[in-house]
């Protein structure tokens, strides 16, 4: 075994030599360097991309560091003891970039899927809208519907009272409208005259509480008279007749103007004029009840 | 084993001298020393080093896979031969296991398979998984054995101290580094206590050699920038175990770049020596203040460690193609695994 060990004995020739090969090595390694160097500067740019300072986490046994899913090799490392450490020092210790490009890959997936389902979001939005306004549509519906079936009720009430009244009245439901007779026991006139006993008032008082609640209501007051006497006279008579009811239910409260009067003279009687009991039927007067407009009766 | 007294810092079977005779020439194999596997240190170490600016930098480099298919080849060749020497030979494995001075290179092997453990980390984990479990049994092993020998051998002496004893010690360091990422984190605890404690209690005695015995001889000069190796592979260790660069991380980094600045400074009186197979104890340790540096720069963010590990690892490149082509004319030339 050779010992290099003196310094001194070697010639100055093997010297220069020995120094010219240290020098050449040295330069060597010195021009590696800073080849590094320079590579380095050309492979990055002059700009370098680092993770940063990253502070030390806890180490007490507790500690526990989420294991990434999204790198495909690292799944099967199962922790046995503890979990491994967090994404960042995993990922800045010797990941391979072919890892990062499927990370990178997977990452612009994504974001893929996150602008479909941004499209699909704004289609539910319009949804939701849509849905709205039918739903506001709707109750606008039931609210109609409501409020038509409550006027309808309001109707057929309105309808129920009338009919019980025209029932109360007895009266007899004609083309022409409701006719309620007042005939002679009711309206005793005597033979002759237009002057309404006082006794009518509690027929007429009926006639008078029914226009009072129905003012929709318009009467016809006809006067008639039996056969006897001559047919200009009776004409008279049985307007005069129909002016006294007429006066009769003013002094009642009824609107004079809610009644129109009519004489009809003989024209019309309901029983034969040869007895007594006939012309006494025929000597009356008729109220027809019409309503303004002609929805009911 | 008085007969090493009067050469006691001989590593026998690592000096290639022309001069030696072809005695044992018909049985190479039959001195194979363990201390070949750091060439596979080296060359892992270099993988790891591009594998680390890689991820840094987040460039892909071709040559990358290359240098894996590499390693894993050289440390399977070298397996193999170790297992036919010790198929074959299993008296001289038992001589090497005894001898006190060459079992500090046996853990060679045990840190090869945790190298190459962290060479496949992120590309093949459940490989990885297992080198490791491999290689930090047998670490352990090799660390009880080699301490209990050192404290009941007889025949120590200060002069045969040498940075090769850190081997044993502080490669219990490097475990957590694939440890932590593989989920054992408080096995890789205790790992990386046992390293640190023995680190600066061999570190003192290396300095007391140095100081006030005989210098290192020539064969053993290279085995210095094993000094370099603790602090930076612990710095690499704790960064991986505490998840960040804190004051004790920060420490380490800068007494491994410390003992670099002091070891180029050095490099002339390195230049002079001719071809040991310990010149491969350049490697690895530059590989790892290489890596430490990246890990700071991507730790602080700070882009000057980044320049700083890619050139070292640039300059490593060359350093480790030149122990190639020197260790195959050295094979060659038949002036390794050469007896005693």
């Amino acid at each position: 075994m050779s010992q290099d060990n003196q310094p001194n004995t070697p010639p100055t020739a093997g010297k220069r030599a020995g120094a010219a090969r240290t020098a050449v090595v040295l330069g060597v390694l010195a021009t590696l360097f800073g080849g590094g160097v320079a590579l380095l500067y050309t492979l990055t740019g002059g700009e370098i991309q680092l993770a940063g300072p990253v502070p030390p986490r806890p180490t007490a046994p507790a500690q526990a560091a989420p294991q990434p899913e999204t790198r495909a090799p690292a799944t099967e490392i199962a922790s046995q003891q503890r979990p491994a450490p967090t994404v960042a020092t995993q990922a800045a210790d010797f990941a391979s970039s072919a890892e990062l490009a499927g990370l990178a890959a997977q990452l612009a997936d994504a974001h893929a899927r996150i602008d479909v389902l941004s499209e699909q979001s704004a289609g539910f939005a319009e949804s939701i809208a849509r849905i709205d306004a039918l739903e506001a549509k709707v109750a606008a519906a039931k609210a109609a519907a409501d409020a038509a079936a409550s006027r309808a009720a309001d109707v057929a009430l309105r309808y129920t009272e009338l009919t019980a009244d025209y029932a109360r009245l007895g009266a007899h439901f004609t083309p022409q409208g409701v006719l309620i007779r007042l005939d002679e026991t009711a309206l005793r006139f005597p033979p002759g005259t237009a002057e309404l006993p006082a006794k009518a008032d509690a027929a007429l008082a009926e006639i008078a509480g029914f226009l009072a609640r129905h003012p929709g209501h318009r009467a016809l007051l006809r006067g008639h008279t039996d056969a006897s006497g001559n047919a200009h006279a009776n004409l008279s008579l049985s307007e005069q007749r129909a002016a006294a009811v007429h006066a009769a239910l003013v002094a009642l409260g009824v609107p004079g103007e809610r009644m129109d009067i009519e004489g009809v003279g003989a024209a019309e009687p309901i029983a034969d004029n040869a007895s007594s009991t006939g012309r006494g039927q025929n000597r009356r007067v008729e109220i027809l009840l019409r309503p303004a407009d002609d929805t009911a009766g | 084993m008085s007969t090493q007294a009067t050469t006691p810092d001989q590593i026998p079977a690592e000096s290639p001298t022309q001069s030696a005779p072809a005695a044992g020439h018909g049985s190479r194999l039959e001195h194979f020393p363990a201390s070949f596997f750091a060439m596979v240190m080296g060359l892992a170490g270099l993988t790891i080093g591009w594998e680390k600016a890689q991820a840094v930098l987040g460039i892909h480099f071709f040559f990358v896979p290359w240098l894996m298919g590499g390693t894993t080849l050289l440390f399977s060749v070298l397996a193999l031969l170790y297992l036919a020497k010790l198929v074959l030979h299993p008296a001289a494995v038992r001589a090497e296991i005894g001898h006190p001075v060459r079992i500090n290179f046996m853990p060679t092997m045990a840190i090869s398979l945790l190298l190459l453990s962290i060479v496949y980390l992120h590309w093949a984990p459940d490989v990885s998984r297992w080198l490791w479990i491999t290689g930090a049994t047998l670490q352990l092993g090799f660390t009880l054995f080699v301490v209990n020998i050192w404290m009941h051998h007889e025949h120590f002496q200060v002069l045969h101290m040498n940075p090769a004893w850190f081997i044993p010690a502080v490669g219990n360091v490097l475990v957590p580094v694939a440890g932590v990422p593989l989920g054992y984190e408080l096995v890789s605890w205790f790992f990386f206590s046992i390293g640190i404690l023995l680190w600066p209690v061999l570190l003192t005695i290396i300095f007391y050699r140095v100081l006030f015995h005989h210098p290192l001889p020539e064969r053993l000069m290279p085995t210095l920038f094993i000094l370099v190796a603790p602090p930076a592979v612990g710095c690499i260790a704790y960064v991986q175990l505490t998840g960040g660069v804190d004051v004790f991380a920060q420490i380490l980094y800068f007494a491994a770049l410390f003992f670099t600045l002091l070891l180029f400074i050095e490099a002339p009186r390195f230049l002079k020596l001719r071809f040991y197979l310990s010149w491969w104890a350049y490697s690895f340790p530059l590989a790892a203040i290489a890596i430490a540096s990246m890990l700071m720069a991507d730790r602080t963010g700070l882009v000057g460690f980044l320049y700083l590990g890619f050139g070292m690892i640039t300059m490593l490149s060359g350093i480790v193609l030149l122990l190639l082509v020197q260790t195959a004319r050295a094979v060659r030339s038949r002036g390794i695994c050469l007896p005693e």
